[in-house]
């Protein structure tokens, strides 16, 4: 018994960042308690320094793969970069909520504690390196979402999005689990690693299958991609406008970074092991080649004929995630070196198209997209950023947003015989630019409509919108470092 | 001088920067940066009088080149040069931005953000000109198209947002293809590198890439050199804009300002055969022999369904959009003729000199839209009787359009034709139909708008007045040129000689017996 208490004692230096944040939502929580303290600025303070202090453990974590608490958490670099895009992209959504119109001040509080949750739950989804940690965390993520989504009370349209999301949510979630039992029945054990080398041993081939086919059931929900995307436009569009930007890039980075944790080290086959039908990498490529190719062309198509521009930004996101994925089908470092750099531009970009939105939110009182109409004219600062914002989501130089997707693409031209995917992708990103531009043709072609009332930008909303719109054009034309950081942090 | 290609794509860029940070609120904030437009635009064609004098003619090197680490993680490098086929080009695009400054002189509506985005443009192009690394290339390449868009887009005709996003839409398809080619080429190299030049020399790939293997694929039975080529070709096709790929052109140019008509036609379009020439020929000398005469009916179709279209025109504009078409056909049918120099020579010719003759007759166009507001042909007659100096000015451009000689484009169609007789006997002889097409509508042009007797909506004293000193100011820089190099072609040979006399060698290589005689 002394071994295991000694182990665990030493992993817990290495669970510092979310030790951190653990501690910061009970510190948010005690501090709204208290009379002096019960301050929307306390609560943000609180946060963002919790957060800052968990970044900085996660940087000064000794680098090299370590697995802590019996195999349940990998702290390698792959997870410290996502758990610093985490970190860097909850700071950005709590400053940004402070001063946004549909967030509830009187619960800010709360509204900043489970923000936290939900990045501790993010923190542990892209270090879970066994089947028991990652439903955790997964189910961590999905609880704090619900909450977040439901946070004005009063709204109704909240209410029903935050309904659907639990009810989708709860049955992906089951047919998870239930993968992971089958999973368990047939291995023995729930360790990403060990899994493969014991199916090998395995007969069973439809169980197996079926097993992993489930698991992948409840990424593809946590990563929005086709067949389980239906919650996301709904969600996004009641949600407040900062949680549907937190939603759209937080947990979906997360999913991946998961998913291509459990393809790699549950699925992936290590060069020189006995290859056996039905459970080789192949078939779950062909799965990810599949899903990958429909979502980015079923998200980018319904997204055409949106009126709301949340709506219009949900199915962007879709179509995003089918790009991810297309790196993932090639399950090597650099698909998945590709998918991280990605993650970071999406991460930049999509935060700071919905930023846009909500910095809009207070003057106009409307996410419809004629709203925006003659926008050029009356907010050319803001005009301008969202133009950069778009132009990198749709993957135009000189724009982060292109440098991921020229990755992207040549990973998949480095996988034999999936030319006809990147063919496909560059085609969605011609129809991808269809409805981008419909956004910027109301803003600039069109003329305001009468009785557009003055436009209105919190100072604090301008500081954000630069910090995201600099970086996303700098990276777009000098990219070599970050790709060199990321490329060195590993993949698992 | 030895970083004059970075000066020239990137002063642009500062006169950009030095305008946004005007501020509107100034009292002559307009004028300001009017003249901040004009004299960075200047200070470019300066910068591209001293390249003219400064280039070596004996050499078919590139030169001026400039090449640093971009991103070394993939040997992705800064590369600028410029070799006879670019040089021509690259003094064109500062030739027609000078011009076309002075013709934005009227715009008022949102002065700031038009120049602003029309700089943007310039570096966009004279970078695609001057590149030489493939990344490098492909995000000059879109640079210049999202202002193109917003400058269409916003100070366009009624039509502006449909003609807009077509633009932007077709465009972006072929350059999608040509980045997924791009990776093709790098994923086969030898040692990782996007250089173009690099990419001319076979040696430089992989014996056991698939490209070098280039076995047939489920696709069509092509191999993946064809589909590369093809995938570049299509990209470049569409920026010609060659059949059937051509249809955003009409739309485009008749909805874009004059100076923006003036820079598509009188550039953008460029760009699709120097791609060709710059990448199809020398990267894939092989596949391109074998599409080579695929290019020839394209070109004989562009040529003749281009001019057919033109006559049928009612609107002066889409008139010269169409004929456009059929001119950049000649471009076409020159750069596939390998018998001998002057199908090479010729096309390349034909680039500058329909890039200048097709900007005159835009900008001739921008000057009578301004005083009567429409284009219709019908809508006007004898206007030479109101408007002498104007009259005689759109003449001359008329005829330089149809090949008169003793101006520039008849020297450009004579060598292409007699490249064309020598190579694709029987493609010249269907194209060469086209001159008489091209005489015909613009001589029943001129004779419906100038001639004959005065439109009777035009008979008050001011209701056409006489072209303005500025307008003149803009036509007659590109009527010297035309001029000049109408009796005088030399110094833009001289300029191109070496360097195509190189391509040719490798075209005729690559071709081996096929070609001879």
């Amino acid at each position: 018994m002394g071994s295991i208490q000694d182990h665990i004692i030493s992993s817990v230096h290495a669970f510092a960042p979310e030790g951190v944040l653990a501690a910061t939502l009970l510190l948010i929580i005690v501090a709204d308690l208290l009379p002096a303290t019960s301050r929307p600025a306390v609560s943000l303070g609180l946060a963002l320094g919790g957060l800052a202090v968990s970044a900085a453990t996660v940087v000064r974590l000794p680098a090299g793969e370590t697995l802590i608490f019996a195999g349940m958490l990998a702290t390698d670099g792959f997870a410290a970069t996502f758990k610093l895009v985490a970190a860097a992209v909850t700071a950005v959504v709590l400053v940004v909520s402070h001063r946004a119109t549909d967030v509830n001040r009187e619960h800010f509080a709360e509204y900043c504690a489970m923000a936290i949750a939900l990045c501790l739950g993010t923190y542990v989804m892209v270090a879970a390196a066994n089947l028991l940690s990652m439903f955790l965390a997964f189910e961590l993520v999905s609880m704090s979402s619900y909450i977040l989504t439901a946070h004005m009370k009063e709204d109704r349209k909240a209410s029903e999005a935050a309904l659907k999301y639990v009810v989708f949510s709860a049955s992906s979630s089951a047919v998870m689990l239930y993968g992971m039992s089958l999973i368990y029945g047939l291995t023995g054990t729930l360790v990403l690693k060990a899994i493969m080398p014991a199916l090998a041993g395995n007969t069973a081939s439809l169980a197996q299958s079926v097993g992993v086919l489930f698991v992948l059931a409840g990424l593809t929900y946590k990563i929005a991609a086709v067949p389980y995307h239906f919650w996301c436009p709904d969600v996004y569009e009641g949600a407040p406008a900062p949680i549907a930007a937190f939603l759209s890039v937080g947990p979906k980075a997360a999913g991946m970074a998961m998913l291509a944790r459990f393809l790699n080290e549950a699925l992936f086959l290590p060069p020189g092991s006995p290859i056996r039908s039905g459970i080789d990498f192949g078939n779950w490529q062909t799965a990810i080649v599949l899903i990958s190719a429909v979502t980015m062309t079923l998200g980018n198509l319904s997204a055409l004929r949106q009126t709301n521009v949340k709506r219009l930004l949900a199915y962007s996101s879709i179509a995003h995630a089918g790009y991810m994925l297309m790196a993932l089908a090639v399950i090597r470092p650099f698909g998945v070196t590709a998918m991280t750099f990605y993650v970071v531009a999406y991460a930049l970009m999509n935060l700071g198209a919905f930023l846009v939105v909500i910095a809009l939110g207070r003057s106009m009182r409307s996410e419809e997209l004629d709203s925006y109409a003659g926008l050029g004219g009356r907010a050319p600062v803001v005009a301008v950023l969202m133009a950069i914002f778009l132009f990198s989501l749709a993957g135009i130089p000189p724009t982060m947003g292109f440098v991921g997707k020229l990755y992207l693409f040549w990973a998949v031209l480095e996988g034999k015989g999936l030319a006809w995917l990147a063919v496909v992708a560059a085609l969605n990103t011609v129809i991808a630019l269809y409805y981008y531009a419909r956004i910027l043709r109301q803003m600039f072609f069109l003329p305001a409509r009468e009785g557009a009332g003055e436009i209105r930008v919190e100072p604090i909303h301008y500081v954000v919108l630069f910090l995201l719109a600099i970086p996303t054009l700098a990276l777009g034309v000098y990219w070599g470092p970050l790709w060199g950081a990321i490329s060195a942090a590993g993949t698992p | 001088m030895s970083n004059i290609l970075s000066w020239l794509t990137f002063l642009p860029l500062v006169g950009m920067a030095a305008i946004l940070v005007i501020p509107t609120r100034l009292r002559k904030s307009t004028g300001l940066i009017r003249y901040v437009a004009l004299g960075t635009t200047l200070g470019c064609f300066a910068l591209a009088a001293w390249l003219f004098f400064a280039f070596d003619r004996s050499s078919s090197a590139m030169q001026f080149v400039e090449n640093a680490d971009w991103i070394p993680y993939f040997s992705i490098r800064y590369t600028l040069g410029v070799d006879g086929l670019s040089i021509l080009m690259v003094l064109l695009t500062q030739i027609i931005g000078l011009v076309g400054v002075i013709a934005s002189w009227n715009i008022t509506k949102a002065v700031k953000g038009y120049f602003a985005l029309y700089l943007l443009l310039q570096t966009g192009m004279t970078g695609v000109f001057c590149a030489l690394d493939f990344v490098l290339f492909y995000v000059f390449w879109e640079v210049m198209l999202l202002p193109m868009y917003f400058l269409i887009g916003i100070w366009g005709g009624p039509r502006k947002e449909y003609a807009a996003i077509k633009f932007f839409l077709y465009t972006l398809l072929g350059s999608v293809l040509m980045l997924l080619a791009i990776l093709a080429l790098y994923l086969n190299m030898q040692a990782p590198s996007f250089s173009i030049t690099a990419m001319a020399d076979p040696a430089n790939f992989r014996a056991d890439g698939w490209l070098v293997r280039n076995m047939p694929t489920w696709f069509f039975g092509l191999t993946p050199k064809e589909l590369v080529w093809l995938a570049f070709f299509v990209g470049f096709a569409i920026k010609i804009p060659a059949f059937p790929f051509h249809t955003w052109l009409p739309d485009a140019h008749v909805e874009a300002p004059t100076a923006i008509s003036v820079i598509l036609a009188g550039i953008l379009l460029k760009m699709g055969t120097y791609g060709i020439l710059r990448v199809n020929f020398p990267i894939l000398p092989a596949e391109t022999v074998h599409f080579a005469t695929f290019i020839a009916v394209i070109a004989v179709i562009n040529i003749v369904y281009g001019a057919l279209c033109a006559m049928a025109q009612k609107d002066l504009k889409s008139l010269v959009a169409y004929s456009s078409i059929s001119h950049m056909g000649y471009v076409m049918l020159g750069m596939v003729s390998w018998r001998n120099e002057a199908g090479l020579n010729g096309a390349v010719l034909q680039m500058f000199n329909h890039g200048t003759i097709t900007a005159m007759l835009f900008l001739l166009v921008g000057v009578v839209y301004d005083r009567a507001h429409h284009r219709r042909i019908d809508g006007f007659g004898g206007l030479w009787a109101k408007a002498p100096v104007f009259s005689s000015l759109f003449v001359v451009a008329s005829m330089a359009a149809l090949g008169l000689p003793g101006l520039s484009g008849f020297i450009s169609e004579l060598l292409v034709f007699m490249g064309a007789f020598a190579s694709h006997r029987v493609f010249a002889v269907i194209a060469s139909s086209g001159i008489v097409l091209g005489a015909a509508y613009l001589l029943w042009t001129i004779q419906r708008v100038f001639m004959g007797p005065l439109n009777q909506a035009y008979a008050e004293k001011d209701a056409m007045p006489e072209i303005s000193p500025r307008e003149i100011a803009s036509v007659v820089p590109l009527m010297a040129i035309v001029i000049v190099l109408g009796v005088y072609p030399a110094p833009a040979l001289n300029l191109i000689g070496p360097t195509l006399g190189s391509l040719l060698q490798t075209m005729q290589s690559a071709a081996g017996a096929a070609i001879l005689p």
